[in-house]
């Protein structure tokens, strides 16, 4: 027996051509049901209200291999007791050891993607709409330090080897001599770094919610919801230079920090002009118009107090005089007309857009943020 | 970093042991490969080339990151064909090789002994390489979709390829094998669709006597190398590093069964009770069902360490039972590998495709039983499929003709 019986391969390494393959044709399928099913991931609650989680399962039908299989969330099945997954233990807890793995594995649990993969998919094509690159606030919209020339001083770490080697070699030429010879400290070179101006721009966004005691939990919910997809989108487009400004009213506005314009309870009657006031005066005070772009967003549930409509109609408009961008939004949870206000600001030009379902959210994403036949577009 | 003189080293030391062992073990072809090569092979199901279609890639995908995370590890995976293929992972420490060798030559001898692997096909290397080019060709000639779609739907009848392993069974029509009978009668597929069929049966038949001997086949393997290591010279360093892989093997994580652990135990107290005459015959004639109906007795409840787990809690907590429920409910989770019994009735008038689900006292998942008929009806049958189920102890009868799914008590 002793060496007949086996025989080892000589190769390098191998990996089975087609996975490369496999591997994309999936990747292309996550992808493609990531963007059939946004609607039901934009207003799904775990997004909604971030657990901190940064994996989210999201139903993904066609990822999904369907069997004919036993209800597994049924009844009881046995397995050994022992360590958790996840569990603090010793070195052999972290991870078990496979030998063999012929069986074809089963696929039952739900597919899993990152929340990064969903903003990459969704946001990729949304943009703040017509962005004045030449508008920056001071400070604001100014990128990382670039390498962008030489210098024949500087710190060692910044030290360009190959520069110098290059700059080495035409002295030498230069002297007549080929090939190298003694490096000399004029033949040094070092990156010199700069600021260099971001043509993103430096922007603020102004996120305006009613948050009267007529805006139902589901109202609520699509407003949140839209704000929350709002913020993700800008901090990741716009990593640098987005300012957001959070007001939420009833019959006053007031100015709130993030966590509370998510997490608070509404009540009280709803007068749009307060907040409107409120964000002409945030602006005028905070956010020089030349040198910041202006885009202001509010939703509500259209339950302007009538006597007010006149007033809001006013500083909406003179709003939108202001902004870059107006954008105004009605969530109606059942089939009703739009509010007068909504009909004012439609006649004269502010882009308005009723929500009635979940998946409007996405809608109204795509319609504030997304490509627009022959508008500006700005790209970050 | 092992390398193939290294490999042939480890062979050449262990060799006397195993061939005392008792173990008769064929040649057996070693590759040393790289882990994210391992995790593409398992991916496959061990198949170096195997048809392409994504949920491999979503295997692979999810293996290397169970990987990353340092969740599992995959040491080596072995084919069933004559000559005996085995990959290893070349960033094995030599002791931990050795253990791994011995493991895949205990493999390597089930399969030529088992009896359910009597029938299967040694040249499925070939076969399944010669069927990735196959589907190369369709695709070309035909268009990606429909040959991706084809398999989509084909996958959900892999289940269903026929139960029994024997060979009397093998070529004969069964109306277990649902995807046989729907290549051959399905009414509007084309010759070729009816080809592809035949040939991912040829394959889920290869692979069907696998699950069902995890358990006896794995704890078989590993009461053989920790036998072979034991008989062999080792230094201290030697058997620790072996010791620390052996444990890993071994570790039970609640709520899963670690085939490893339980075949182990059940191995042992054989060899302890009845000598290794009694391993070799188990060997020999039994799949998991088998395996723990004769093996597993009530003094070894304990030491198996065993527990019943309710699935529907995400993270559950064990619950005691009493020996006899606990190998009830193990026997009942092994039975037909986890697979619902199906069966076609061919008699049916009309042209329908009527299945019948014969029921043991666990429902089908209703929540994607749609999805899956759907898909059959529409890309294979073309045509309306029928279940008859029970579910909530009350028989029903849900049907999908490609567009509208019903469902209905029995009357």
């Amino acid at each position: 027996m002793m060496g007949d019986w086996f025989s080892v391969g000589e190769e390098e390494d191998w990996i089975p051509g087609a996975i490369g393959e496999d591997v994309l044709r999936h990747q292309q399928k996550v992808q493609e049901a990531i963007r059939n099913n946004l609607a039901d991931m934009v207003s799904e609650e775990r997004i909604g209200l971030s657990d901190g989680s940064r994996v989210v399962s999201v139903p993904l039908p066609s990822l999904k291999e369907y069997r004919i299989c036993y209800d597994h969330n049924r009844g009881e099945s046995v397995g050994h007791l022992g360590s958790k997954n996840g569990e603090k233990g010793t070195e052999n807890a972290a991870s078990g050891g496979k030998l063999g793995g012929q069986e074809p594995g089963s696929d039952i649990e739900e597919t899993s993607v990152s929340l990064e993969e969903v903003q990459r998919v969704i946001f990729q094509d949304l943009r703040l709409p017509d962005l004045d690159p030449n508008r920056r606030a001071d400070g604001t919209g100014m990128t990382a330090i670039k390498p962008e020339t030489l210098s024949l001083t500087g710190p060692k770490n910044q030290w360009q080897r190959r520069a110098t080697m290059y700059a080495h070699l035409r002295r030498q030429a230069r002297l007549g001599n080929l090939g190298p010879g003694r490096l000399a400290p004029e033949d040094l070179r070092f990156w010199r770094y700069q600021d260099e101006p971001d043509a993103q721009g430096g922007a603020v966004v102004l996120a305006m919610m009613d948050t009267s005691g007529s805006m139902g939990s589901f109202e609520k919910y699509l407003a949140k919801s839209f704000f929350y997809w709002t913020v993700e989108f800008l901090r990741q487009n716009y990593p640098r230079g987005v300012e957001l400004v959070f007001l939420a009213h009833d019959v006053r506005a007031r100015e709130v920090d993030e966590e509370t314009f998510f997490h608070r309870g509404a009540s009280g009657g709803t007068v749009s002009s307060s907040v409107y006031r409120l964000a002409l005066d945030i602006v005028q005070e905070r956010y020089d118009l030349s040198q910041y772009n202006v885009y202001a967003f509010h939703f509500t549930d259209g339950g302007n107090l009538t006597s007010d409509n006149g007033q809001a109609e006013a500083l909406g408009l003179e709003l939108k005089e202001h902004a870059n961008f107006f954008g105004y939004g009605e969530i109606h949870d059942t089939e009703r007309s739009p509010s007068p206000l909504y009909q004012a600001f439609s006649d004269k030009g502010v882009d308005v857009i009723v929500l009635h379902d979940k998946q409007d959210i996405f809608h109204a994403l795509y319609q504030f943020f997304g490509p627009r036949p022959g508008g500006i577009h700005a790209n970050a | 970093m092992l390398t193939p003189s290294k490999i042939r080293e480890l062979l050449l030391r262990m060799s006397p042991v195993l061939e005392s062992s008792g173990l008769e073990v064929p040649h057996i072809h070693f590759e040393l490969v790289g882990k994210s090569s391992l995790s593409a092979i398992a991916a496959y199901s061990g198949m170096p080339t195997r048809f392409s279609h994504w949920s491999f890639g979503k295997s692979y995908h999810r293996m290397k990151t169970e990987h990353d995370y340092r969740l599992t590890q995959i040491y080596e995976l072995v084919i069933n064909s004559q000559p005996a293929y085995a990959f290893l992972d070349r960033e094995t420490s030599p002791a931990q090789a050795l253990l791994v060798l011995a493991h895949v030559a205990a493999h390597v001898d089930f399969f030529l002994h088992n009896r359910l692997f009597l029938t299967t096909a040694h040249d499925m290397v070939a076969q399944s390489a010669w069927h990735q080019r196959q589907f190369e060709n369709w695709r070309r000639l035909y268009g990606k979709e429909t040959v991706e779609t084809l398999i989509d739907a084909a996958m959900i009848l892999m289940d269903f390829t026929g139960e029994s392993t024997l060979a009397a069974w093998a070529n004969k029509p069964r109306n277990d094998d649902v995807l046989g009978y729907v290549a051959v009668h399905a009414p509007c597929l084309e010759p070729w669709e009816r080809e592809a069929l035949l040939l991912l049966r040829a394959e889920a038949r290869y692979f069907w006597p696998q699950q069902l001997t995890k358990i006896t086949n794995e704890g078989y393997a590993t009461f053989w190398h920790l036998r072979i290591l034991r008989q062999m010279a080792l230094t201290a360093e030697e058997i620790w590093d072996v010791s620390r892989l052996h444990s890993k093997v071994l570790q039970a994580k609640a709520p899963q069964l670690n085939p490893y652990r339980l075949g182990l135990a059940i191995y042992q107290e054989l060899e302890r009770t009845q000598g290794l005459q009694a391993v070799w015959q188990t060997r020999n004639e039994l799949d998991d069902l088998g395996l723990i109906r004769s093996g597993l007795h009530e003094h070894m409840t304990e030491s198996a360490g065993l527990a019943l787990f309710k699935s529907s809690e995400p993270d559950p907590e064990p619950h005691g039972a009493p020996f006899a429920t606990l190998k009830t409910q193990l026997l009942r989770d092994l039975e037909n590998a986890g697979i619902p019994h199906l069966t076609v009735n061919p008699d049916a008038s009309g042209s329908d495709l009527v299945l019948i689900h014969h029921h043991d006292g666990r429902d089908l998942d209703f929540a994607i039983l749609p999805y899956a008929l759907e898909a059959v009806a529409k890309r294979l049958w073309r045509g309306r499929v029928i279940l008859h189920t029970i579910q909530n102890r009350i028989a029903r009868t849900v049907s999908h003709d490609g567009t509208h799914w019903l469902d209905s008590a029995t009357g």
